[in-house]
């Protein structure tokens, strides 16, 4: 489930965020308690709790005392937003760095992207 | 929180098997003496023969303490609780198993003189007759008590000391020695002195108890509990 | 409830080793620590003188603030299972054994050891001598767990047990931490396996404490710097260098510690390539790596 190497927090909230964006998880929609979580997961669940704290300070999810964790309303918007900034960057860029190895022109990856965003298959 | 679990639990569990145990040895022994009755005519009280063995069965079970001890630290209990509370354990096993033994020799009186067999007892007996019932019980206490308490001294100091520790067996020989001068149970030519008496009897054994006692805890006190593979 | 754990220059020697060298610990109740270590590093020992098995040579151990020792007010609250268990005779039945727990431990709870051996399919005419030694190994467990003693100690209580039963056992112990919580240790080899359940991971190394840290810090606390031998040796002059890997021309260097801005550009700068450490190999690495 989650790599041996890196924080299991981060990893935590790196999952829930992708669910949100994708909209596996909608606004107000209430998110799994840290200790189920936990159990879920085999993981502590103050792993779990530091998690959902960042999403918390990250204002992706909001909590109602009592009653659980919600997504917020706007989190999905503003992690689009972010996410965004940093495609470029972060898919696209080491994409083409892969493509110029392997001698790919860039013509054939326009050519692709173009024949996968045809209507129907586009949203 | 429960008052003394060690001695609950030894009572209710390790109390009842060792009763029936006893009492599966008399019906041996009578068995024996059915099967003897054939072949020859009876003359020696078989409850007065298993006494021979009975001493051994105590010192075994006496060692067994070792066992107790370390499962009863993985319970959480401590080394002084054990103590003490195996130690009341085995005054009241002793006691109970006497007045057992006692009844026996009374049922034998009763079964040999309805079938005319005669009932001597083995040399150097504390009690003269199969009917001194006090001295029987008193004699046999003592036999029961330091016997067990022999055993624990022994068990605790080869499980802490393991080689080393067969060396409880010069202090504890010593001690059954002098005890067989106060119960007449292990008699040995040298040891030539006997104590006439109930009073100075049953005195005298809870000396020698209360002094394997104290070297059971100088074992104890402080024993480490050992992993199996070191 | 839960207990917390205090030891001051903790030392067990036997005879002529030194099992637990000067350790200090400082342990708030109510997490779940691991304790890793390499074979020999003082793991059981030091466990054993949590519980009060043994008398601790020097220093002092205090547990819920109380010292331990022949202290039965701590000692029924503390519940120490190792491999080879010892929770019962070889000739009784797993029945008694339970019947006897119940009555020495003053947390035992019956209803849930039942359950408990329903979970781990344990036979309960059987006697524990007879028991395979995975069964024996759950049974260990369980009487751990069915103790709720507030500090509960697993001394690589799954030895022998078979996969899926490893994973009930984690299984467990989560679930019985998040509906009551108490103070678990647990000491093992599966790093991997078993360190996710764990907050804080515990090392001894040659019975010395070698680190007490939150499990996310640590698994953050290794980076491995890939690329050409004098690049990643320049780069690495002056950190703390736990191994190092040479292939052909590429190196791979393990460091502890985590890396500034600065480093990380300009290891983005020589075309160096960063990437994280597993616990494992971090472990390994900083106990001495392979030898």
């Amino acid at each position: 489930m989650f790599d041996d190497r890196s924080p299991i927090y981060r990893q935590i909230a790196e999952q829930i965020k992708g669910d949100v964006l994708r909209g596996v998880l909608k606004a107000d929609e209430q998110v799994m308690s840290t200790t189920q979580y936990a159990a879920y997961y085999r993981i502590n669940p103050a792993t779990a709790a530091k998690a959902f704290q960042q999403l918390v300070d990250e204002r992706v999810i909001y909590k109602r005392r009592g009653v659980g964790m919600f997504v917020d309303a706007g989190a999905r918007q503003r992690l689009r937003e972010q996410r965004r900034e940093r495609f470029f960057t972060d898919v696209l860029d080491p994409m083409l760095a892969e493509a110029r190895a392997l001698d790919i022109p860039v013509a054939d990856i326009v050519a692709r992207l173009q024949q996968h965003s045809e209507p129907g298959d586009a949203r | 929180m429960t008052r003394w679990p060690i001695a609950r639990y030894l009572l209710s569990t390790h109390f009842i098997f060792l009763i029936l145990v006893l009492l599966g040895f008399y019906l041996a022994i009578g068995v024996v003496l059915a099967v003897v009755a054939l072949l020859t005519d009876i003359t020696l009280s078989g409850v007065d023969i298993g006494g021979q063995i009975l001493n051994w069965m105590a010192v075994g079970y006496g060692f067994s303490a070792f066992g107790v001890l370390t499962t009863m630290l993985v319970h959480g209990r401590t080394r002084r609780e054990f103590l003490a509370q195996h130690a009341a354990f085995q005054v009241i096993l002793a006691t109970a198993a006497a007045a057992l033994v006692t009844a026996m020799y009374a049922a034998e009186t009763a079964a040999y003189s309805a079938l005319d067999w005669g009932q001597k007892t083995q040399d150097d007996r504390a009690y003269e007759s199969t009917s001194d019932y006090p001295t029987i019980f008193v004699a046999y206490w003592s036999m029961l008590l330091i016997w067990q308490f022999v055993g624990a001294f022994v068990g605790t100091a080869v499980y802490r000391w393991e080689t080393n520790g067969i060396l409880a067996l010069l202090p504890a020989a010593g001690l059954l020695l002098v005890s067989g001068g106060v119960n007449s149970f292990l008699k040995l030519p040298f040891v030539d002195f006997e104590v006439d008496g109930l009073l100075p009897m049953a005195g005298l054994t809870v000396i020698i108890a209360a002094v394997t006692w104290a070297m059971t805890w100088a074992t104890v006190r402080d024993i480490p509990l050992r992993t199996q593979a070191a | 409830m839960t207990l917390s754990i205090q030891t001051t220059h903790l030392q067990l020697r036997y005879c002529d080793t030194v099992a637990v060298d000067d350790v200090d610990l400082d342990l708030p109740g109510g997490k779940i620590y691991g304790l890793l270590g390499r074979n020999g590093a003082g793991k059981t020992s030091l466990l054993a003188t949590l519980a009060g098995f043994r008398k601790p040579t020097a220093g002092t151990v205090r547990i819920g603030g109380e010292p331990v020792f022949e202290n039965v007010r701590v000692t029924t609250q503390i519940c120490l299972i190792r491999d080879d268990s010892g929770v019962g005779d070889n000739t009784d039945p797993l029945s008694d054994i339970l019947a006897m727990a119940r009555m020495l431990r003053p947390s035992w709870d019956e209803k849930y050891a039942d359950e408990l051996m329903d979970r781990f399919a344990l036979p309960r005419k059987k006697t524990l001598g007879s028991l395979s030694r995975g069964q024996r190994s759950a049974f260990g467990v369980l009487v751990g767990l069915a103790s709720r003693a507030p500090l509960t100690m697993f001394d690589e209580a799954h030895l022998g047990m078979d996969a899926p039963t490893r994973q009930l056992f984690l299984d467990e112990v989560l679930r019985e931490y998040v509906a009551r919580p108490r103070t678990f240790i647990l000491s093992t080899h599966l790093i991997e396996e078993q360190s996710p359940i764990f907050e804080r991971v515990l090392v001894l190394h040659e019975g010395r404490l070698l680190l007490h840290e939150e499990l996310d810090e640590l698994r953050s606390r290794g980076v491995s710097v890939t690329g050409p031998a004098s690049i990643v040796d320049d780069f690495v002059f002056g950190l703390t260098v736990l191994g190092e890997e040479r292939l052909g021309p590429t190196k791979r260097a393990m460091v502890y510690g985590t890396l500034g801005e600065d480093s990380l550009r300009a290891a983005r700068a020589h075309g160096l390539e960063l990437g994280p450490v597993a616990l494992q190999e971090l472990f390994i690495h900083l106990t001495g790596g392979l030898r």
